[in-house]
């Protein structure tokens, strides 16, 4: 269990005795406490939340509509970001497939678009930008032998793949409409090649690349997420209260999140110390919060600390530079005050 | 070109670069030509400069050969794709991300131009191809996407669409127009009202048939006529590459094609007067909104605040007016009370003197008591006129402050001040011979009490020197008689002596009364006689003040009732100039 989970924990049970309706968010939320992490799927209409949805089915989280833990935040062109709390957002450009005009490389180029756009501007916004096509990777899964049998008769027509009338004028309907037209061309290719149509699909559909993401940034610690979320959620309702103080303290001083941030920020590019960033991820708890772990690549806490607290004030470094190593600095001078990070 | 010259209505105006290119031209020139010079003029006329250059760009612009149609649209909706695919040439960036940054002007040119990169991230580039469809003198504009209000993307998308004779907004089959796009093209049909709508990627998206018709569905519910041609830019640049007609069909090219013929290229003509026309209107629109405002604000009243005074300062002058009868009458009633109780008090008193002296002296001989007599005598006289006139100062000063009050009413004096002013006057004026000098009103009385006193002595004195009766007699030689004889004797010539005593404290008293009462009657004459001119005074010089102040507001209020008529006749004449115009102009639409 994380500190902050702790204080946010202690703070739930107080707030649970004080008028409503303080009491009843305080309840709500301390009754989630303990069960598995909840992704809310967010975008505009027809932006492919359902299908994203569809296609997350039996991942380890939950996914919810509004008031969730941590969110993912669906657009169709990554100039659609602005704003939101970061440490708790993942983008995902959805429909991917759509926004390269549906070529075969239309969703690689999505996935180049959307790691651009991480180290720019939409990454201040976000721990990850993930571009994702779930149309084909949910329609794959729902395959006929009718459609197999389709799909081999496409391989051989490659006029037919031109366009979704074509297709339609060749197979029918329904294929184009479960896949897509960049599904049916992808699974051609797939079945022209002799791979597992379903499975090949999932591959290119970037739904694996969500996965991953949402276990680096929000599965790897969830007690933190939760915590922040519930504290987030009872700050509105106990403001002019005591509490308050209190509950914003907690989550303006709490340390975890800003390492989760930075590991993002490791990751996406936008941040990086060179040979060191090995270091970094570990000390970050990016691979295990156990001290040991933390401490891997670096050996004595205190020798660590001042390696990195000499970053914070070098002249060779970029101002982002000598911030992300305050934070990491930060996290050495826990472990050698308390053995652990609070 | 010299500002002066240029902006000014006179002749001189159209004196700017290439203007016998135009004149030559103006001899075939078409109707809306006239119109726009004409809103030149005006929006040169109302010191729009802004409205001027813009109109002038435009106007140069018209009267260029080709017509110019603007592909707009948001980013991603295949804009770039569908210039290229309509020219068979890959002339603009395409891409997943944002690629479009500046302008792309393809023309027609014999030869093709050599594609160069954009020289800077503001310039339109300019692309030269030998193509029909150009050379029958369509020229194309690819346009940045419009990306977040006031963001340098969308001012330069706007900047394109300025120079718009058509406009295509393109927009894509992954969904229906959004909020967003349809006040685009609210806006777009407002400013050139040939609009055409591309509706791209229909190669791609299995409902696109129903999203064209929902898309045409939203285009009529705001009042946009606009065709929207469904295709795929995809498709036409396999069908060029292929030169497959079949497919060039699919891809709806062939459509939009035949749309940009139908509305553009037939008659060019018609597509310029219009979009002079929206361009004109534009314009004007602005020059009349603030003049219609003004106008409206002319016909309400006038400067309520100044209104408002003048009122104030009539009513002043009036009051004035009539106080000024009412405290003259009030002024003379109160100095008449004063003199009947003056004079009432007097009687009063000497007669209570009176009384006592008949009292002392029925049983007080005279010729032993006579000089205490005296002195008591000349202390109850003394003590009389002190009080009697410091009575008539304290009443003159309630007066005066009474007439202060009504005769001038906001003027700041008050009685004492008055009768203070007074003095000074009455001691220039008034010296009576045996009245000590009138300062300040109270040394009025206060003379007044001192000249009394001398005449009383002397009087008094006159009235018992030649009277031998007074001589004393011993009353010890009156005791040494004895009995009744010579005390009956003694009795009568006391008596006698009495008798002539009270006679001339009689006439003493009398005498006092006489002459004290003249003196504070003539006091009183005098000093109410100034109070009034004074107060005459003061209060005239108010009136006239107030009277002054109340024709120097009237004059402003007149003259700038004035100024707004003859702004308002100003106003009105060039409201009804540029409603003419613009009527002129909705007529060539
Ligand atoms: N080509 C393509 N279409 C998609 C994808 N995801 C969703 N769609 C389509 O987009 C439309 C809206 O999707 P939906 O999941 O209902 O969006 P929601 O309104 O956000 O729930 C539907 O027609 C889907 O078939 C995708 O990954 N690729
Ligand atoms: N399938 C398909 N893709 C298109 C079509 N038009 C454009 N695209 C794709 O949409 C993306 C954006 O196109 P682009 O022309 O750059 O859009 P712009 O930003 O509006 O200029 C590119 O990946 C194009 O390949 C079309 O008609 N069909
Ligand atoms: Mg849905
Ligand atoms: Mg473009």
């Amino acid at each position: 269990m994380s500190t902050l989970a702790d204080a946010a924990w202690d703070l739930l049970a107080r707030a649970a005795h004080e008028a409503q309706p303080i009491a009843g968010v305080a309840a709500e939320w301390a009754a989630r406490f303990d069960g598995p992490l909840r992704v809310e799927v967010v975008g505009e209409p027809g932006s492919g939340r359902s299908t994203l949805v569809e296609a997350l089915a039996g991942a380890p989280f939950e996914t919810v509509g509004s008031g969730g833990d941590v969110r993912l935040r669906l657009v169709r062109r990554p100039d659609e970001v602005s704003g939101g709390d970061a440490v708790s957002t993942i983008v995902v450009l959805s429909r991917a497939d759509e926004l390269g005009g549906g070529r075969i490389g239309a969703v690689d180029g999505a996935r180049a678009v959307a790691a651009r756009h991480a180290r720019g501007d939409v990454g201040e916004h976000c721990q990850a930008v993930v571009a994702v096509a779930a149309l084909p990777a949910v329609g794959g899964l729902r395959l006929t032998r009718a459609d197999a049998t389709a799909l081999s008769t496409l391989a051989s027509k490659p006029e037919a793949l031109l366009s979704v009338d074509r297709l339609t004028a060749h197979v029918g309907p329904e294929l184009p409409a479960k896949l897509g037209v960049f599904g049916v061309r992808a699974a051609v290719e797939l079945v022209r090649r002799g791979a597992a149509v379903p499975a090949g699909l999932i591959q290119l559909s970037g739904v694996p690349d969500l996965l991953a993401a949402v276990d680096a940034h929000f599965l790897a610690r969830p007690a933190v997420l939760r915590a922040r979320a519930a504290l987030g959620a009872l700050l509105p309702v106990v403001r002019g209260h005591p509490l308050a103080a209190e509950v914003e303290r907690v989550l303006t001083s709490a340390h975890e999140p800003r390492e989760l941030r930075l590991l993002a920020e490791l990751d996406s590019g936008r941040v990086t110390f060179g040979e060191r960033d090995g270091e970094a991820r570990h000390l970050l708890g990016g691979l295990g919060t156990a001290p040991a772990t933390r401490l891997a690549l670096s050996g004595e806490p205190y020798q660590a600390y001042l390696r990195w607290h000499a970053l914070t004030e070098s002249p060779d470094h970029t101002h982002a530079q000598r911030c992300a190593a305050a934070v990491v600095a930060r996290t050495c001078e826990a472990l050698v005050a308390v053995g652990f990070v609070e | 070109m010299e500002a002066g010259s240029v902006r000014g209505t006179g002749p001189a105006f159209f004196t700017y670069p290439g203007e016998h290119g135009i004149l030559k031209r103006v001899m075939t020139a078409p109707p809306w030509l006239g119109l726009l010079d004409d809103t030149i003029r005006a929006c040169a006329a109302h010191q729009r400069h802004d409205l001027v250059d813009r109109l002038l760009d435009r106007r140069a612009g018209l009267l260029e050969p080709g017509r110019r149609v603007v592909v707009t649209g948001y980013p991603g909706k295949g804009k770039s794709h569908l210039v290229n695919a309509l020219v068979g040439a890959e002339v603009c960036p395409v891409g997943t991300d944002l690629t479009t940054e500046v302008a792309t002007v393809v023309r027609h040119a014999e030869r093709p131009t050599p594609l160069v990169a954009a020289a800077d991230s503001t310039t339109p580039r300019d692309v030269g191809l030998p193509r029909a469809l150009l050379g029958a003198g369509l020229v194309l504009v690819d346009s940045p996407g419009f990306g977040a209000p006031g963001c340098p993307r969308t001012a330069r998308a706007l900047a394109a669409l300025a120079e718009a004779d058509a406009v295509l907004v393109v927009t894509d089959a992954t969904g229906e127009l959004t909020p967003l796009e349809l006040e685009l093209l609210t806006h777009v049909s407002r400013l050139c009202p040939t609009v055409l709508v591309a509706l791209t990627k229909i190669d791609l998206v299995p409902g696109w048939r129903r999203v064209a018709d929902a898309d045409r569905g939203r285009l009529a519910e705001v009042g946009v006529s606009a065709t929207l041609v469904p295709v795929s830019s995809v498709l036409r640049s396999a069908a060029v590459e292929a030169e497959d007609t079949e497919l060039n069909r699919e891809s709806g090219f062939a459509d939009l094609i035949g749309v940009l013929r139908r509305d553009v290229l037939t008659d060019p003509a018609r597509v310029a007067a219009r979009a002079a026309a929206a361009t004109s209107g534009l314009a004007l629109e602005q020059l009349i909104t603030p003049l219609r405002a003004e106008f409206d604000a002319g016909v309400a009243p006038t400067d309520t605040r100044a209104l408002a005074e003048w009122q104030a300062a009539g009513r002043r002058v009036e009051r004035l007016q009539r106080e000024s009868a009412r405290w003259q009458t009030q002024l003379a009633d109160d100095v008449a009370d004063l003199v009947s109780d003056l004079d009432f008090d007097l009687r009063e008193r000497t007669r209570r003197i009176l009384r006592e002296v008949d009292d002392y002296f029925d049983a007080a001989d005279p010729g032993k008591v006579w000089p205490e007599f005296t002195d008591w005598m000349h202390d109850s006289l003394t003590s009389v006129a002190e009080v009697n006139s410091g009575w008539l100062v304290q009443r003159f000063e309630w007066i005066a402050a009474r007439v202060a009050r009504k005769a001038l009413p906001d003027a700041d004096v008050v009685g004492s001040a008055l009768l203070g002013e007074l003095g000074a006057r009455w001691q220039e004026d008034m010296r009576r011979p045996n009245i000590e000098r009138f300062s300040p009103a109270q040394k009025v009385f206060v003379g007044l009490r001192g000249s009394y006193s001398g005449l009383l002595m002397s009087g008094l004195a006159t009235t018992l020197a030649g009277l031998p009766l007074i001589n004393p007699i011993s009353l010890g030689a009156g005791a040494a008689f004895g009995a009744r004889s010579v005390f009956e004797e003694r009795g009568a010539r006391l008596k006698r002596r009495q008798a002539v005593a009270k006679t001339a404290a009689q006439r003493h008293v009398d005498d006092f009364f006489l002459r004290y009462g003249k003196e504070a009657k003539d006091a009183t004459r005098v000093v109410h006689r100034t109070l009034r001119d004074r107060c005459i005074e003061v209060a005239h010089s108010l009136r006239e003040a107030a009277a002054e102040s109340a024709r120097t507001i009237k004059t402003e209020l007149e003259a700038e009732a004035a100024r707004r008529t003859s702004r308002l006749t100003e106003v009105r004449r060039d409201l009804e100039r540029l409603l003419a115009l613009r009527t002129r102009i909705e007529a060539a639409r």
